[in-house]
């Protein structure tokens, strides 16, 4: 027990901490400028000195750490002299343009400067000038106010690890600049903006319309970018949303936002929203009212029900709506129609990944926790980058880095580059091959002793590659023999699985080794996730083989919990899945189809295919925010709320149920599960729905791992899944491995000229809803093709050329970038841009174990593209 | 609570007028003449009322009237840079301001709305502004029948200015009202500020 | 004392070579250190001999090396600071040039006792030749088994290299020395943890200065009783003086500590140059408070200096008479201060920039009275709060000059010109 006397107080505590917090304990304040939330102290703003009795000079309370016995004075007459003299000192070169600067009223120098500061400056000499930049295209840099606390360069290398800004020159010429000089080129997440506590870093989307007196009202919700479900509160002026800002106090994410998430709101706002309901007429989509809308859906499916039964009407959700939407949209398509057809874009990866997983170790296996990879001693990265996909689960695996540990990525490391100590990018194709080995090496130096005979039947029917075969795919011995060694001494290990480890084949062999690696490592399992709720959105029995809770249609057969608790009865049969559904409509099985959310014809390669599949249909009706390639194809269109114009929850990656809360409303679009539940009582659903909580409260009645939770319970952290990372259900089924015994082949590489294509998920694109995004588009304006400088030069192209990718499938144009990163032979273009998506350009087959997507025909020529 | 209500109410005894001095008072008027010496006393004097729309009493300097917002006269341009200060600091809310980045990314005053029936004219906003941008003129006649003529648009606050307050009448006001504080805020000669932003819309060193 | 310890032999030119300092009996000490002694007897000795830092503060050296070698972590690393930027000081030059052996051999004794496996000299940018020197030594000490890994076939394993700064006076400071051969911006560090405890790469470090490591062969081979009789009682040893300024024989001198001032100047330097009267006495490098001539007869030494209201500091003496305009030395020595300014702390990093500003109009004869009391009050306010010296520094030696030489501040003031001229 330590006991210390601030100001005459009596403080005890049984941790060394630092007086400043001591003080803060018992109401005292000593005020700091270069102190901020999860950044170590730095002493040097020398603007919280205290007196300690028996020390001669004043001691910064920022450092300095309690002991027994110390006597602290925080209010002297000496104490305040000093203040004063930190304040003039900052304000010598700090311009007072407060009426202009966004800052004012925020502005931590203006709030001490008022408390503590002089009346007036002594300065006579003149003030340095720094130079503002405007080059960026969110951020603006004034380092004319810059106070040199170095918050923002040390928020970027301690927390960020993007190591992009510093502060150059020496002395009182001192400026922060980016690394790169000029303009930024970084991850541009801007944390470094809310670290700033005076008005030299700001956010260029509200330049000079922001003041904090302005905020009519402010809103905690959650991002709706990616899987992670960052908390974030959003600052309203007249139904406009002036900006985003982090909290650091609640959320998983604890005041670390990306840079989707922090600018890139603006899309709400776009000009191209839907405004009213749509409905075709002779072939042109008119404006109609609701009523009109809501009745002609519910008489056209009710006509194709009727005339070719309930399996001739197909429902996709999606992960970029509410658990209510989602759980609306599958009641509509069950109960109300009758069918088991509903599926959504979760089917391309996300799904099979996780109940792949799943079946081998049983539900909940990757229900873990974010937060939680910090304190791990080792990340394994396969598939994806977690900094581009989920880039604020990507800053927790930095941060294993910073505080030691290892970090591992098989493939591109992108964001991770800077983390790992040997590269593992291997030949196109080959990632079997590296797993293998890498695993079979793990295996053998772990003794391991496995209480699965399952999998350890699987683990020793492997056959390992040598080291030849390796090296021909490009990844060095020594690289492969570290990784193995320091897996072994890991404690406390973390997989992360992304997407690329099934888009490209060999899915259900890439997730066994994955999976066997980290049962042999004990580790825990991630997958990532790029929207905001694919889980929820399967939760919610969005997918034709599970009703709501994760329960098996073959289940309700006997049991009939849907019926019993809330009358329902479910439909009999397996539904259809995604791609089955497309090619029913091809065929004509399928008739009539409900679009929520989802743009299946730029997301599902084979754009023709789809779009000539879904122009079959006798009745398509969308739901969406824009007029999509989808939507532009229906036959009612709806307008739906925006993600900050609804309530709902959204369930995370780490299966973190949260809640999402109504900011502005600047369309006139309903909420998505409003518009289907009108639906469904035209159609003659008993139940009514007054609010997104009554949806809510149904679900936690019928579904089981919902029960119990309370939707006023949900806020903060609170509400998560009742799993503690422990599997609910016991591993008893045996599950199949496609090519398990095969060794795997070489890639055969592509003949000149031609270059394998993949998709990119780049940082600021990683959301189909950023094209509409001002702000992220300022970022990346143009789709880019990644591809590795020798091959663009034996292609005879050059850095930012616009080119055009020519495929069986399609082309598309875009600016070459040279890459580094990229294997030899291999480009990368995003699925962002409309008409230049990847996946509109290459073609697909079904992977025959998983189901999922299995992305073919992606062998490209990249020429220059023609002049205009 | 209620005991405390029942202490402080205090019985006050009236003295009651009884017999012949209640009687005198009653017959001879005692009361209502006392109640008609003002009455008559001004009957005779010149009356104090002014016939208004014929006869207007000209406002003291100083008078808090309609509000205008200053033109600058080297730039003919209001001086208001839009810190939002004096919204701010209203206490009926009935200022509001929208800025926006203008092309040489300085700060552009896209409205400035004065809600001149909220408007309790306490001043704060001539107080607070830094530059001496806002004034209350010495007009007061503004009378309508159309609520939206009270909303005064930033172009008709400045013309405000320039009706009521032309001449050295702005700059008088400022000094005999408001000038020690223009003063306070005037930026130093040499003080770096504002680099690369438009002299002619926002000029901090001509703000007394 | 008769004999010279510290720069005994560099008359010689060939002792820079290891065959000449060989021949003049160098590497004895080590020999006997390793041969005789365990890592745990030369820390003693060290601790008796009353040994203190060289650098400036005065620490004893033996208590420094008790705390690295009481800390349990490992590799420990040695570092010599011989990154001498302080104005004024040129003490561990004749060393770095001269005499590069007794530093290596120096420093191998401490590693043998620190237990030190790796070490580094950082050596001031501007000492290109002496880079040479140290690295042609360090080739020849590597040939001869004197470093390596397996020294003296003892089993004991040291390398040395050295790191050439660029050309921050910051780096000085050790833990701005740290961060700089760490390949970061130089800035100090907070403190604690100190670098005997978390220094470089987060390891125990010993940071000794080049006069001191110099120093350490002496007391292994004479013993700790023979160096304490030198000098005085609780500052024993030899010191390196470099005197500078208005005397008729500036240069480097070896005298035992406790010398008085006057002695210097007038025995040592020849007095003052065309016969000039003093005007006042740096003692110890520009950041250390200028000392008025009554003073002179004050002992140097780190214990007596503080007691006249100065430091012993680097030991360099600069002299000042009569022609010296005393505004103009501050002025200019603010202008190093602040060019010097690392920036981390705002005191320090606006402070000095405006007590130069100020400085420059005094000198320029373009200040008020006021200015002379907003001066006081900045240097008053930068004093004591900086994060790390050197702002402290500056502002202390402005003080204190300010206090001992007002009327040629208000002379310039007032005339608008120089008193001096």
């Amino acid at each position: 027990m330590i006991k210390i006397t601030i100001d005459g107080i009596e403080v005890q505590t049984d941790r060394e901490i630092t007086i400043l917090e001591a003080a803060k304990q018992v109401g005292i304040e000593i005020p700091t400028l270069c102190t901020f939330k999860n950044l170590s102290p730095s002493g040097s703003c020398r603007m919280c000195l205290v007196e300690i009795e028996r020390l001669s000079r004043p001691q910064t309370a920022c450092t300095v750490k309690i002991t027994d016995g110390m006597v602290v004075r925080t209010n002297s007459e000496a104490i305040m002299r000093a203040r004063k003299a930190v304040l003039e000192f900052l304000l010598i070169n700090h311009p007072l343009d407060c009426p202009v600067c966004d800052k004012a009223g925020e502005c931590i120098l203006q709030d001490l400067s008022a408390k503590y500061g002089a009346a007036a400056g002594r300065f006579k000499e003149g003030k340095r000038t720094n130079p503002v930049s405007f080059e960026d295209p969110v951020i603006v840099r004034d380092m004319q106010r810059c106070i040199l606390c170095t918050r923002c360069v040390r928020t970027c290398d301690d927390l960020q690890g993007a190591f992009a800004i510093s502060v150059i020159n020496r002395g009182s010429h001192s400026l922060i600049e980016p690394f790169s000089g000029g303009r930024f080129d970084c991850e541009y997440c801007g944390n470094c903006l809310s670290a700033c506590p005076v008005g030299a870093i700001t956010s260029k989307l509200h330049r000079h319309t922001y003041r904090p007196w302005y905020i009519e009202r402010q809103v905690e919700t959650i991002c709706g970018h990616c899987g992670v479900g960052c908390t974030l509160t959003l600052q309203m002026r007249e139904n406009t949303i002036i900006r985003v800002i982090p909290d650091f106090e609640k959320g998983l994410n604890s005041g670390m936002l990306c840079v989707m998430g922090r600018f890139g709101y603006d899309y709400t706002e776009h000009e191209e929203r839907l405004r009213s309901p749509l409905i075709r007429k002779d072939g042109e989509l008119v404006p109609v009212s609701w009523e009109e809308a809501v009745e002609f859906t519910a008489w056209r499916l009710k006509e194709l029900v009727k005339k070719y039964g309930g399996g001739a009407v197909a429902g996709i959700a999606s992960g970029r709506c509410t658990n209510e939407d989602n759980y609306m949209l599958q009641k509509l398509i069950r109960y109300v129609l009758g069918s088991n057809n509903i599926d959504s874009a979760a089917r391309l990866f996300y799904r099979p990944a996780v109940s792949y997983l799943e079946r081998m170790f049983g539900q909940g296996i990757t229900a873990n926790l974010i937060p939680g990879i910090a304190n791990s001693d080792g990340v394994f990265v396969a598939g994806g980058d977690p900094t581009t996909i989920n880039p604020v689960l990507g800053i927790a695996v930095r941060s294993v880095w910073k505080k030691g540990g290892k970090v591992f990525v098989v493939g591109k490391s992108g964001g991770l580059r800077s983390n790992i100590k040997h590269e593992l990018n291997h030949a196109e194709g080959a990632g079997a091959l590296v797993l293998t080995w890498i695993l079979a090496k793990v295996y053998e130096k772990k003794n391991f002793i496995s209480e699965n005979s399952i999998i350890d039947k699987k683990l020793s029917a492997l056959k390992v590659p040598d080291m030849d075969m390796l090296v021909r795919v490009g990844v060095s011995p020594e690289a492969l023999q570290y990784t193995a060694d320091e897996l072994v001494r890991l404690k406390n290990p973390v997989v992360i699985i992304g997407p690329e480890t099934v888009l490209y084949g060999n899915g259900s062999k890439n997730l066994f080794l994955l999976g066997a690696l980290n049962y042999v490592l004990n580790g825990r399992l991630f997958v990532l996730m790029d929207e905001p709720n694919t889980q929820g959105c399967l939760d919610m029995g969005c997918s034709p083989g599970v009703l709501v809770g994760g329960r098996p249609v073959e289940l309700e057969t006997f049991g009939h919990k849907m019926e019993n608790t809330a009358g329902m009865k479910t439909p009999e049969g397996t539904g259809l899945n995604l791609f089955e559904m497309i090619n029913g409509a091809n065929s004509g099985s399928i008739k009539a189809m409900f679009v929520m959310g989802e743009n299946p014809v730029f997301n599902i390669p084979d754009k023709k295919k789809v779009e000539s599949a879904l122009q079959k249909l006798e009745f398509l009706a969308v739901s969406d925010i824009f007029l999509t390639e989808t939507a532009s194809l229906a036959d009612v269109v709806f307008p739906a709320s925006a993600w900050s114009e609804k309530d709902g929850t959204y369930t995370n990656l780490e299966r973190r149920l949260q809640r999402l809360r109504k900011g502005t409303m600047s369309s006139r679009g309903r909420a998505d599960w409003k518009i289907l539940a009108d639906i469904c009582k035209a159609l003659g659903m008993k139940e009514s729905y007054t609010d997104v909580k009554s949806v809510w409260d149904e679900i936690s009645r019928i579904s089981s791992v919902h029960s119990g939770v309370r939707y006023e319970s949900l806020i903060g952290r609170g509400g998560i899944w009742p799993y503690g990372g422990e599997p609910l259900r016991g591993i008893e089924g045996d599950f199949e491995v496609e090519g398990l015994e095969d060794m795997p082949e070489l890639p055969g590489f592509a003949q000149s000229g031609r270059v394998i294509l993949k998709e990119d998920k780049s940082l600021i694109h990683s959301s189909s809803l950023s094209r509409y995004s001002p702000a992220l588009m300022g970022v990346a304006s143009e789709p880019l093709l990644m591809i590795n400088p020798v091959t663009a030069q034996s292609l005879g192209l050059s850095d930012n050329e616009r080119v055009v990718i020519t495929s069986d499938k399609g082309t598309a144009v875009a600016i070459l970038r040279a890459d580094r990163g990229m294997p030899e032979g291999v480009a990368a273009l995003s699925n962002t841009f409309k008409d230049n998506g990847f996946r509109s350009i290459v073609g697909y087959t079904i992977d025959p174990t998983l189901k999922s997507l299995n992305i073919t025909d992606r062998v490209v020529t990249i020429e220059r593209a023609k002049q205009l | 609570m209620n005991d405390m209500k029942i202490k402080d109410v205090v019985v006050m005894e009236r003295k009651e007028d009884t017999g012949i001095g209640r009687f005198l008072k009653t017959v001879f008027f005692v009361e209502i003449l006392q109640g008609m010496k003002l009455t008559l006393k001004t009957m005779f004097t010149k009356p104090v009322t002014r016939q208004y729309p014929k006869e207007k009493r000209p406002a003291m300097p100083g008078f808090r009237g309609l509000h205008a917002l200053v033109r600058n006269p080297e730039t003919q341009q209001a001086k208001c840079v839009g810190c939002g200060l004096c919204a701010a600091v209203c206490p009926s809310r009935c200022i509001t301001i929208y800025t926006s980045e203008g092309e040489k990314h300085e700060k552009v005053v896209d409205r400035y709305e004065i809600e001149v029936l909220r408007c309790l004219y306490c001043a704060l906003c001539v107080e607070a502004c830094p530059f001496g941008a806002v004034v209350l003129t010495e007009h007061y006649e503004y009378a309508g029948y159309n609520k939206a003529d009270f909303k005064m648009t930033k172009d008709k606050l400045l013309e405000n200015w320039d009706k009521y307050m032309a001449g050295t009448k702005g700059e008088e006001y400022f000094k005999r009202f408001w000038g020690p504080r223009a003063d306070d805020f005037k930026t130093p000669e040499n003080q770096a500020v504002f680099k690369g932003r438009s002299q002619s819309k926002v000029d901090l060193h001509n703000a007394e | 004392m008769d004999e010279r310890i510290i720069l005994r032999n560099t008359d010689d030119p060939l002792n820079a070579s290891i065959a000449g300092y060989m021949a003049h009996g160098g590497y004895k000490a080590l020999e006997q250190a390793v041969g005789e002694l365990t890592p745990r007897d030369i820390i003693d000795e060290i601790k008796s001999s009353g040994l203190r830092g060289r650098g400036g503060a005065g620490f004893p050296t033996g208590m420094k090396w008790q705390f690295a070698s009481l800390d349990p972590k490992f590799p420990k690393y040695l570092v010599c600071n011989a990154d001498e930027g302080e104005p004024g000081t040129f003490k561990d030059r004749p060393i770095l040039e001269h005499n590069p052996h007794l530093l290596i051999e120096g420093m191998i004794i401490s590693a043998y006792a620190l237990q030190s496996t790796r070490g580094y000299i950082y050596l001031r940018g501007e000492y290109p030749h002496a880079k040479r020197v140290l690295e042609r030594a360090i080739e020849e000490a590597l040939a001869s088994g004197y470093l390596g890994n397996d020294i003296l076939s003892k089993h004991f394993r040291f390398n040395l290299t050295v790191h050439s700064g660029a050309g921050a006076y910051i780096c000085g400071e050790e833990t701005a020395l740290l961060d700089s051969l760490e390949g970061r911006r130089g800035l100090p560090r907070l403190k604690p943890p100190f670098p005997v405890n978390s220094g470089l790469w987060g390891k125990p470090t010993i940071v000794n200065n080049v006069e001191t490591f110099a120093n350490i062969p002496y007391i292994v081979s004479q013993g700790a009783k023979a160096y304490a009789s030198i000098g005085v009682k609780d500052c024993p040893g030899p010191k390196l003086f470099s005197v500078s300024g208005r005397v008729n024989k500036p240069g480097v001198y070896e005298l035992p500590m406790g010398i008085s001032l006057r002695e210097i100047i007038y025995t040592h330097c020849g007095g003052i140059k065309g016969g000039g009267s003093l005007k006042g006495v740096i003692p110890g490098g520009i950041s250390t408070p200028i000392i008025a001539p009554e003073n002179i007869d004050c002992p140097m030494d780190f214990v007596h200096l503080p007691k006249y209201g100065s430091m012993l500091g680097s030991g360099a003496v600069m002299v000042f008479d009569d022609t010296v305009c005393i505004v103009r030395v501050y002025e200019r020595a603010m202008k190093f201060f602040e060019h010097e300014s690392c920036g981390k702390c705002t005191p320090c990093r606006e402070g000095t920039a405006w007590m130069r500003a100020i400085l420059g109009r005094i000198e320029r004869g373009d200040a008020s009275e006021r200015d002379l009391e907003t001066l006081q009050d900045v240097a008053e306010n930068v004093t004591g709060k900086t994060f790390c010296p050197l702002g402290d520094g500056a502002a202390g030696v402005l003080l204190a000059a300010m206090k001992t030489y007002r009327e040629e501040f208000e002379y310039h003031i007032k005339n608008k010109r120089c008193k001096v001229q």
